[in-house]
């Protein structure tokens, strides 16, 4: 029975595997349609983790509710935007489309989640400010070296029609020393992601089953 | 480090004068080998380079070297009477030796017996001569002396083993030392005529077995019958003639003076460093000039712990009670110059060429010191600490044996604090620096630390794995960035570990703790920060503020910046260009109101400009909160446009949100009906007049990613530009411009066109609207982010020189 379950899954992987590949390289109608529907059933799969993903809020954040503490408020407060957001969106109020497209989901994103996030990023100019000072206070070669070309950069970008020689010194930067290190990672993630692949045809990998 | 041999105090390297008490340092800091002349440290015993002995050892009649017990392989050994080193006796200062000397001071501070500093090599200033030295002194002619051997007893088995193959072959290369005579060297031609001038005394005399100080000794004694067991006895003050051991009966005849005036090449090193100086001088010898003249050459041993123990001195000088009683003092003194004899033969000794560290630390040893000399091992040598190699070897029992403390503590050479009892030995016992607690650790002064020290208090950085990007999965990618997420300050700890030693002072400490508050306790009033140590702050972050808000709010340019298109830039511009009216355009949408502020104006410019060629646009996005932002930016762009009067739909169809990542991509690129059957407001697609006849990808005659991520702009790359061939370019975040540039630096055009954060976005509008400067909104957005900026490095700048500032004025003082 164990070596049952170890093998199904094994094949199905390798077959499906095999399947949209040669729907890669190949151009049999079958395959292809076989293909893309094994892809859709992906997007589908991705999709219903969604779904987990929402009772799985529920569930931890019903508990801590129910245990109390200084953050359960924090809980309640969660589960009630969610579920009141949920509400709005679920029905179709007469003509009015559902989902997030619905007018007042939209008015709730457009002034409260919307704000809210670009207020979060936007105190990123401090935490940069702060590791930035810490990056100084690091004395060593890195943190040199990082500064240096973190400065060199962040001027050469808002420089543009006014100092040709610091627009020079970024693009530069851009495009010698770190086209090169990017080149090469690059390369290196393509050689995992075919040796990842040949591994998970041939069963060696098997992800699923661990 | 070079210790003090008066305070113990740890000098740097290359001092002359001890920084505490003002004592002389030796200078010499290495010791060179007499085979090969490497020069090696002083802690060596044995050369490096070819392995033969650096340091002199006695030898008894028969050439067998008996002389000191290696107590550690390490050990600058100094020659020692063989027989008195009873294991108590040879513990005290191995232990003592062990102790750096910033631990024997404390150790010195914190004991109450006066003697607890005994742990020290050398006695106090004092005139009293340590505790432990006097039981020493006390217990030495009680004590059976021992055989050639007896000095071995102390060895621990598991040393005796690991010393035995080399000494037994050395003994053995040694043996026939009557057979040296060619080529010797003086000294040895000397030490030869002594063994002959000694007659017949041989092995019995125990000549091989004491050193030549001694043997000096005997020769000037006036009687002894016997000259075999009572090596020790000089430290017998005091006692009764009728207990003078048997050599000092020997006949007169027999008490010739062992070695030839001046020649006081083989003195053992620590007979030598107890010269008095001023009778180096007398007997033309100066000891200090030799030193100048060749500081390389002379065997670091000799000087760096040079024991010149002013309580030696004083008790030299006042010639012992038991010697007086010997009737001795006449005939020692007479035979200064004869005295402290030993030679030091070595294992191959070179047949040629002299022996320049011989010759160079050739001292008259006054009788008087030698008669007062305690046993190398009681001196204090600081007996280095085992290798860890060596400590690795050692066998469990052979430690417990080594560092039975608790005898130490009763025989009052090693203070208390110091002594871990047996079964804490036991706990401890994988403890390779093992007597020193952490707690004890700490107090270590800051420049007595080793580099080991402080690399075990460096914090360690967790290296955390990447969460996204290319790098995803792969740990330590950037070390710096994982300095920068250190926390800011270590949190203090707790009060200090309790040694598992359970020490006086840990005792006491822990009783202190523990002892409830005699009155309760008063509230800790939290210290507030003032306003004004909090000032530089809030002035930053208002500043910055102020130098962001204030372009927007006059919402013109304020700087005139010459529009200098990048080639990218003018190759997006141009594949827009080239479209025909009513071409379909996919456009991925793949931000959401995190970078929306970046990302907007990027999609502002490009989107217009689609709209402005009357192409049809269909959104899509892989994010969630996607196509809410999308809709916003294609609402706002769809009024006024030239369809506007027939109604936005004619303009864009906003798809909504694709989940599946990758495989999504791959599913719109074989069929967008089966990929999204409809719309954001949930419009079957069959029914979107701008989507008409898009089927697939292949459908669309460009696509546009709009990327705030890296692996949004692969994914669109892998799965639908390239494969499918069609033209693909991008709108990225200023964060992703090194990853979009490679793949727009191909010669294949992975991207066709590319745009990149702000100044892209203002660069591509100057393009669009044909000026040859930036102008526009994005044009005042560039000078907001310019300030920004500006602020940004002026904080790294002027933090970093105070720093430095501050730093080289703490220095200063």
């Amino acid at each position: 029975m164990a070596a049952l379950k170890r093998v199904v899954p094994t094949a199905i992987a390798i077959a499906v595997g095999l399947l949209v590949l040669v729907a890669v390289f190949g151009s049999i109608p079958l395959v292809d349609a076989v293909a893309v529907y094994l892809i859709d059933a992906a997007v589908i799969v991705a999709a219903f983790a969604f779904f987990l993903g929402l009772l799985n809020v529920l569930r931890v954040h019903g508990r801590k509710i129910r245990e109390g503490g200084a953050n359960s408020l924090y809980s309640f407060v969660l589960l009630v935007a969610l579920l009141v957001v949920l509400a709005l969106g679920l029905p179709p109020l007469g003509n009015q489309p559902s989902g997030p497209s619905q007018p007042a989901v939209q008015w709730i994103f457009q002034n409260i989640q919307l704000p809210v996030q670009a207020a979060l990023s936007a105190l990123l100019v401090f935490l940069m400010i702060t590791a930035g000072y810490r990056l100084v206070s690091h004395r060593n070669l890195e943190s040199a070296v990082m500064l240096l070309v973190a400065l060199l950069v962040l001027v050469g970008q808002v420089a543009a029609g006014l100092v040709p020689v610091l627009v020079d010194v970024k693009d530069w930067i851009l495009d010698v020393p770190t086209m090169a290190g990017v080149r090469g990672i690059l390369l290196g993630v393509a050689l995992g992601a075919v040796l990842t692949g040949i591994r998970l045809l041939l069963g060696v990998e098997r992800p699923y089953s661990d | 480090m070079i210790y003090c041999p008066r305070c113990g105090t740890a000098n740097r390297e290359g001092s002359k004068f001890c920084n505490d008490c003002g004592q002389k340092l030796g200078t010499h800091t290495r010791i060179k080998c007499p085979h090969c002349g490497i020069m090696n440290s002083v802690q060596n015993v044995f050369c490096d380079e070819c392995g033969g002995r650096l340091l002199p050892a006695p030898l008894d009649a028969s050439g067998a070297e008996v002389g000191p017990p290696i107590k550690g392989l390490s050990l600058p050994t100094k020659a020692s009477a063989p027989e008195e080193d009873a294991p108590d006796e040879s513990e005290a200062p191995e232990a003592a030796g062990d102790m750096p000397a910033w631990l024997r001071a404390l150790g010195d501070s914190w004991s109450d017996e006066p003697g607890a500093g005994a742990a020290r090599e050398e006695g106090d200033e004092g005139d009293e001569i340590p505790d432990w030295l006097q039981d020493l002194r006390a217990s030495i002619p009680a004590e059976e002396p021992g055989e050639g051997q007896g000095a071995d007893d102390d060895v621990p088995d598991w040393l005796r083993e690991l010393r035995s193959p080399a000494e037994k072959q050395e003994a053995e290369l040694l043996a026939p030392i009557e057979g040296h005579n060619e080529g010797e060297d003086a000294w040895l031609e000397d030490a030869e005529q002594v063994e002959e001038e000694a007659g017949a005394q041989g092995p019995e005399s125990g000549g091989g077995e004491l050193p030549d100080w001694l043997e000096a000794a005997n020769a000037s004694g006036e009687q002894g019958e016997e000259g075999e067991d009572e090596g020790p006895a000089f430290y017998a003050e005091g006692e009764a003639e009728d207990a003078a051991p048997d050599w000092i009966d020997e006949p007169e005849e027999q008490r010739e003076p062992p070695v030839a005036e001046g020649e006081g090449a083989g003195a053992p090193e620590w007979l030598a460093a107890l010269g008095l100086p001023e009778e180096d001088e007398e007997e033309g010898m100066p000891f200090s000039a030799e030193e100048e003249a060749d500081e390389d050459e002379t065997p670091a041993g000799l000087d760096d712990e040079e024991p010149e123990v002013p309580a030696y001195e004083e008790e030299a000088m006042a010639t012992p009670e038991w010697l007086v009683a010997l009737g001795l003092v006449g005939a020692v003194e007479d035979e200064a110059a004869a005295s402290g004899h030993e030679e030091p033969v070595e294992e191959e000794p070179a047949e040629e060429e002299t022996l320049d560290w011989v010759d160079e630390e050739e001292i008259e040893m006054s009788p008087e010191a030698t008669a007062m000399a305690p046993p190398p091992d009681t001196l204090g040598m600081p007996e280095a600490e085992l290798p860890d190699w060596l400590e690795a070897l050692r066998p469990p029992e052979a430690e417990a044996e080594v560092l039975s403390g608790e005898e130490l503590a009763e025989a009052g050479e090693v203070p208390d604090w110091l002594v871990l009892s047996a079964d804490d030995m036991e706990e401890d016992e994988g403890l390779a620096r093992a007597d020193i607690p952490g707690w004890l650790l700490a107090l270590k002064p800051l420049e007595l630390r080793e580099e080991e020290d402080l690399e075990e208090e460096t914090p360690e950085v967790e290296e955390v794995p990447e969460e996204g990007g290319l790098l995803a999965g792969l740990i330590g990618t950037l070390p710096v960035e994982m300095l920068i997420a250190q926390p800011r300050a270590v949190t203090a700890t707790g009060g200090p570990e309790l040694p598992s030693a359970d020490t006086p002072q840990a005792r006491l400490f822990a009783e202190i703790v523990r002892r409830p508050p005699e009155s309760p306790p008063k509230p800790m009033v939290q210290a507030e920060v003032p306003l004004i140590a909090r000032l530089p702050l809030w002035i930053i972050y208002l500043v910055l503020i102020a130098v962001v808000t204030v372009p927007l709010l006059i919402g013109e340019p304020v700087l005139v910046r010459r529009a200098t298109p990048l080639p990218a830039e003018q190759s997006l511009y141009q594949g827009i260009e080239s479209l025909e009216a009513g071409s379909p355009v996919l456009v991925a949408f793949d931000y959401d109101p995190t970078t929306s502020g970046e990302m907007d104006v990027l999609a502002r410019s490009i989107v217009g400009h689609l709209m402005d060629r009357q192409a049809r646009v269909v959104a899509v996005s892989l994010l969630p909160a996607g196509p809410a932002t999308a809709e916003m930016v294609l609402d706002e762009l769809a009024q006024g446009r030239a369809g506007d009067a027939d109604g936005p739909d004619l303009l864009y169809a906003n798809l909504g949100y694709l989940p599946g990542q990758v495989a999504a991509v791959r599913l719109l690129g074989e069929s967008i009906e089966q990929a999204l059957p409809r719309d954001f407001q949930a419009t079957p697609l069959a029914e979107l007049e701008v989507a008409a006849g898009v089927t697939d990808v292949q459908s669309f005659a460009l696509i546009v990613e709009l990327a705030a991520t890296q692996d949004t702009l692969r994914w669109w790359i892998e799965q639908a530009g390239t494969p499918y061939d069609v033209p693909l370019s991008a709108g990225v975040s200023a964060s992703v411009e090194p990853i979009a540039r490679a793949y727009y630096e191909t010669e294949s055009r992975q991207l066709e066109g590319l745009i990149a954060g702000v100044p892209g976005a203002a660069e591509y509008e100057a393009l669009v609207s044909g000026e040859d400067v930036l102008i526009g909104p994005t044009a005042v957005r560039l000078d907001a982010q310019l300030a920004g900026h500006l602020v940004f490095v002026l904080v790294l700048v002027v933090g970093a020189v105070a720093r430095s500032t501050r730093r080289n004025a703490g220095r200063g003082q």
